[in-house]
């Protein structure tokens, strides 16, 4: 069906986004890439008063190394993350996950700034920042701050911003190349959300393990860093293959069950994800 | 859906009853609830805003509050309908028991969400529920603190 | 906050290009490019399915990339380039693929095709060497009730072989 009425502003400046946020409140919906925004508001299942579109927000946009950090600018469209030379050689993590993420079309208007701010829970690039410890730059009413990807996801489709502040930037520390990563997901079709999925980190010392992150999506109301299994694994290589039993997963990890799959076969289905990264860093 | 747990609040349960039971309390405890009206003894018709992901929408409800038996057992029941997004209904049964610190709240619920909101989000449904029930819970306390 | 940000409602006044035609219209600021495209300019070849994004039959170029039009507000066209499915048919862009889906019985009620026809031309575009493997993957947001893609995916090969003949040459 089609969208109710609504107003509609086109800040051309983060101040002058922030001052739309700072008027309007609770009434304002910021529109990045609308892939998500657009889709609620076709159905109904949104009704904001005023759309606040940051697409004309030349600030936003632009990846490049800051202080040793990859920095991507918060309207920065999957299909340019996708494609950039600099993310695959600084954060090949990000690169690996694209193609699943959604479709063509999707990504030449998606941006990773909604896809962080929006928080779904079956989303890979809130797993992908929180396996990559990365953090989320904000801009407000009292300057900038950051914030580590770990403390940014806190509930259902909740962040730790505040209703007046814009999500501006994406920061990630670069990739040396005494790291490997992974990344798995299921999906009923190839672009489907997942019904699990797990984006990995690693630090390696010669051919031993010395440091794994383990983010899981979509097994619960955000991702997961599986701390306890990803020590117990660093712990017990290499002879992971023979000792692994993952049952730590179990109590680590809490998904709902839903049409997809039930809670067990979720945590299931966690554990046959992480073997398979594992096994491909053992060949 | 049925969703249940327990929480400890620092009050009798005399003092959770009465601000069960006091509408403009119980406005404050229901996550969005921006209006409150009272019907009749026990009925109230409320205005509740859902914001949660993609769902950001108006639900018009009636909330009756059934005493069942002062000041232990208490249940709220909630018809909400948001034009064509779809409606929910469900009902919370308290019960509350004294102990050493105060209260230990025990509540079950069964929820039935329909229409285009279930349809289009069926994989969110149990931990939307969830965060709103906890979001009630929260607020109980806070109410119950501030006073 | 800026006295000058203006507050759109209503009915606005938007220029863009679509299909290489300069267009000045007036349009509700929720309506969406595809219903823009289909009810404003009369080019229903862009077609709605689903309305949320998934279905991909109202997929055009906006700046030469492909999108879903039913996603998009019109009033962001506003100074964009539209390509919709009459405009590259007309100016011969699609020709090699609308000539293989015909062959190869690539279509038939024809309701996803033009969805279907973008998003192949961006696929060969980007992607010239694909093979079967990659236009399924790419393909795979375009959903087509009557063919069972298989003759869709013959189709598409077809043309990445044909380019890559012609360009060896």
């Amino acid at each position: 069906m089609k969208a109710a009425a609504f107003n509609y502003m086109q800040p051309k400046t983060v101040d002058e986004a922030l001052g739309c946020l700072e008027q309007l409140g609770s009434d304002a919906t910021i529109l990045a890439g609308g892939q998500s925004l657009m889709a609620s508001l076709n159905m109904r299942l949104s009704n904001p008063a005023v759309l606040i579109d940051i697409n004309a927000i030349d600030e936003l946009n632009g990846i490049s190394v800051v202080e040793g950090r990859l920095r991507i600018g918060a309207m920065t469209r999957l299909a340019e993350l996708e494609y950039s030379p600099l993310v695959s050689q600084h954060a090949p993590l990000i690169t690996m996950v694209m193609p699943h993420i959604a479709h063509p079309a999707i990504r030449n208007r998606g941006t990773i700034g909604g896809s962080i701010a929006f928080a779904d829970p079956a989303a890979e690039l809130p797993a992908c920042l929180v396996a990559l410890n990365g953090q989320v730059v904000a801009q407000g009413p009292n300057g900038e701050r950051r914030i580590v990807a770990t403390e940014f996801f806190q509930d259902l489709f909740e962040t730790a911003l505040t209703d007046n502040e814009l999500l501006t930037a994406i920061e990630i520390p670069m990739a040396n190349e005494n790291q490997r990563f992974g990344f798995r997901e299921l999906a009923r079709r190839h672009g489907d959300y997942a019904m699990v999925g797990l984006c990995a980190s690693s630090d390696w010392s010669s051919d031993n393990l010395t440091e794994l992150r383990l983010a899981y999506f979509n097994v619960g109301p955000r991702p997961v860093l599986a701390e306890q299994t990803a020590s117990d694994i660093c712990r017990i290589w290499p002879q992971v293959r023979n000792e692994m039993s993952l049952d730590q997963l179990e109590s680590e990890l809490d998904p709902a069950d839903d049409l997809n799959a039930s809670s067990a076969m979720r945590v299931h289905l966690a554990k046959v994800l992480t073997r398979r990264v594992i096994e491909e860093w053992l060949s | 859906m049925e969703l249940s747990g327990e929480i400890e609040l620092e009050a009798t349960p005399d003092e959770i009853w009465h601000v069960l039971n006091d509408p403009v309390a119980l406005q404050r405890c229901i996550p969005g609830c921006t209006a409150l009206e009272k019907r009749d003894t026990n009925t109230f018709l409320a205005t509740i805003q859902i914001k949660i992901g993609p769902v950001n929408t108006q639900f018009s409800t009636v909330l009756t509050v059934i005493p069942v038996a002062p000041p232990t057992h208490y249940s709220l029941t909630g018809e909400g309908q948001s034009g064509i997004s779809g409606f929910a209904k469900g009902t919370v049964n308290i019960e509350l028991k004294a102990n050493a610190t105060g209260t230990v709240l025990g509540y079950t619920s069964q929820v039935r969400i329909g229409g285009k909101v279930a349809q289009v989000g069926s994989r969110l449904l149990t931990a939307t529920a969830k965060k709103w029930v906890r979001q009630f819970f929260d607020s109980l306390e806070t109410v119950f603190n501030e006073n | 906050m800026s006295d000058s940000l203006a507050v759109l409602k209503g009915d606005n006044n938007i220029s863009l290009t679509v299909n290489g035609e300069s267009i000045s219209e007036r349009v509700p600021v929720r309506r969406n490019l595809a219903d823009f495209l289909r009810l404003d300019l009369g080019l229903t070849g862009t077609h709605v399915g689903c309305e949320h994004g998934v279905c991909g039959a109202c997929t055009v170029r906006l700046d030469d990339k492909i999108v879903r039009s039913c996603l998009i507000l019109a009033i962001q066209a506003d100074g964009k380039r539209v390509d919709t499915i009459e405009g590259l048919s007309d100016d011969g862009h699609l020709e090699d693929l609308q000539a293989a889906f015909h062959a190869r019985n690539g279509l038939q009620c024809g309701f996803c095709t033009p969805g279907i026809l973008l998003t192949a031309a961006e696929l060969i575009e980007t992607h010239p060497d694909a093979d079967r493997e990659k236009i399924r993957e790419f393909l795979s947001g375009n959903y087509c009730r009557c063919t069972g893609y298989h003759a869709i995916v013959d189709a598409i090969e077809s043309v990445v072989h044909s380019r890559q003949k012609k360009r060896a040459i």
